[in-house]
């Protein structure tokens, strides 16, 4: 078996490359990296972070959890899109973004260790204690199980490379539950993740706090996903072209715009959606203040100007233009994610929150590790081409 | 309650009703345009 998996990934070709400019970056930011996290674990929040009573909440929640979960909302978005809805022309790049939404998920597990220390405790929400009445309790169970559905919507690709023909009949004949299982599940965290802020009206600024904040997580989680769709295809397209499958023209253009026309789309809805949070505080005024022409850079910056930039490159043709657009959304959702967790909230302390180096060096150390994790998978599983003798099998 | 804080909270609900039909009548114009590709014209 081993053979027949060193001949598919090509072992010896990537093995050529070992020093290349990623790499060495990479290795130097794990050599501080790794350090930095076991010194964390060894004298805890205090020494390594700048979080305190006041801000208990910072970098890890607010950039590796909050945004790592809105940006793994790929996985969902295109899995229903196939398989529910039919759009199988989007199927050359579902596993890449299922990988993506595995992955992402993962990560965000890691960084809440990081954040939360004591790894040992994590399973006592699922298997020990059961806080029902809590919105965290609820968050813990919908991570649980969407990364159990996550690792059994990739295994089929996992079954392919291992040659596991049995066991991928079982997982491919449940693709379809767990895909509903997946939508599901994201539905209800990506909008609970949004309604642990509703317990903060006072420490929020009313600009960003609304009744319709778990809507406006779950709505944002969906543009979220399709524009890191794009970015991560037309990356892994680019870098792992050796990897595509020759024999398998695939339009990637087609599916940017594709992709690129209901980012558009749900763009627009959202805009409305943020005025009518706005509307619904009667916070106009508001606007009018230093954090107010911040929130206006966050809709009419990253929400408005990308909502157009998709519609006039859907409309012209203009791949080019699509894939800027999923940039700047990108971007738009990790503010985002950050004005809600850091910026805004606990606005109108004196006693600021600014992350550490260390934190900062932690969340880059890893981002780091999740990169190269899904460039070992790539370079080895059916992510972005098919095997010969499973073709047409899912 | 005064008679100003009546007026006040008709015209926060009235706004909301204003941005939902604004958005409606938005979106069929940003529809079209999001669905009608750009014509190439073709050289002989």
């Amino acid at each position: 078996m081993d053979e027949r998996i060193t001949q598919r990934t090509g072992g010896s070709h990537s093995r050529a490359k070992i020093i290349t400019p990623f790499n060495v970056v990479a290795v130097i930011i794990l050599a501080i990296g790794i350090p930095v996290i076991i010194y964390r674990f060894a004298n805890g929040l205090g020494a390594a972070t700048n979080l305190s009573n006041t801000n208990p909440w910072g970098l890890w929640i607010g950039f590796d959890v909050l945004t790592g979960v809105a940006l793994a909302a790929g996985g969902y978005v295109l899995a229903s899109s196939v398989y529910l809805f039919g759009l199988r022309d989007y199927y050359p790049v579902l596993r890449a973004a299922i990988l993506t939404g595995f992955l992402g998920y993962f990560f965000v597990v890691v960084g809440l260790l990081v954040d939360l220390g004591q790894p040992w405790r994590l399973p006592y929400p699922v298997f020990y204690s059961y806080g029902v009445t809590s919105v965290l309790f609820l968050v813990a169970w919908h991570v649980f199980l969407y990364l159990t559905v996550q690792f059994l919507e990739f295994s089929p690709a996992v079954c392919e490379w291992l040659g596991w023909k049995k066991v991928l009949r079982w997982v491919t004949s449940l693709t379809i539950g767990v895909t509903i299982a997946g939508v599901v599940l994201s539905t209800l965290h990506q909008s609970a993740l949004g309604a642990l802020f509703l317990m903060f009206p006072t420490k929020l600024h009313p600009l960003w706090y609304s009744q319709f904040i778990p809507v406006f997580f779950f709505i944002s989680s969906i543009i979220g996903g399709l524009a890191m769709v794009i970015v991560e295809s037309s990356l892994s397209h680019s870098i792992f072209r050796d990897r595509l499958d020759p024999e398998r023209h695939v339009d990637l253009g087609g599916l940017t715009l594709g992709l690129g026309k209901a980012a558009s789309v749900v763009l627009f809805a959202y805009f409305f959606l943020k005025l009518l949070g706005i509307a619904d505080g009667n916070h106009w005024g508001l606007l009018n203040t230093p954090l107010g022409y911040w929130f206006l850079v966050e809709i009419l910056g990253f929400i408005l100007l990308p909502c157009f930039l998709f519609a006039f490159g859907v409309r012209a043709n203009n791949v080019g233009l699509v894939r800027f657009a999923s940039i700047l959304t990108v971007i738009g959702i990790v503010i985002n994610r950050l004005n809600v967790s850091v910026v805004a909230l606990n606005w109108n302390v004196t006693n600021r929150y600014f992350p550490s180096w260390m934190e900062i060096i932690i969340t880059i150390t890893i981002i780091t590790i999740g990169i190269l994790t899904f460039r070992w998978i790539v370079n080895r599983m059916p992510v972005l081409q098919e095997y010969p003798e499973f073709r047409g099998a899912h | 309650m005064p008679y100003e804080d009546i007026w006040g909270m008709y015209s926060a609900k009235a706004m909301e009703y204003i941005i939902a039909v604004v958005f409606l009548f938005l979106f069929i114009p940003f529809w079209r345009f999001v669905n009608k590709k750009k014509e190439t014209i073709q050289h002989p």
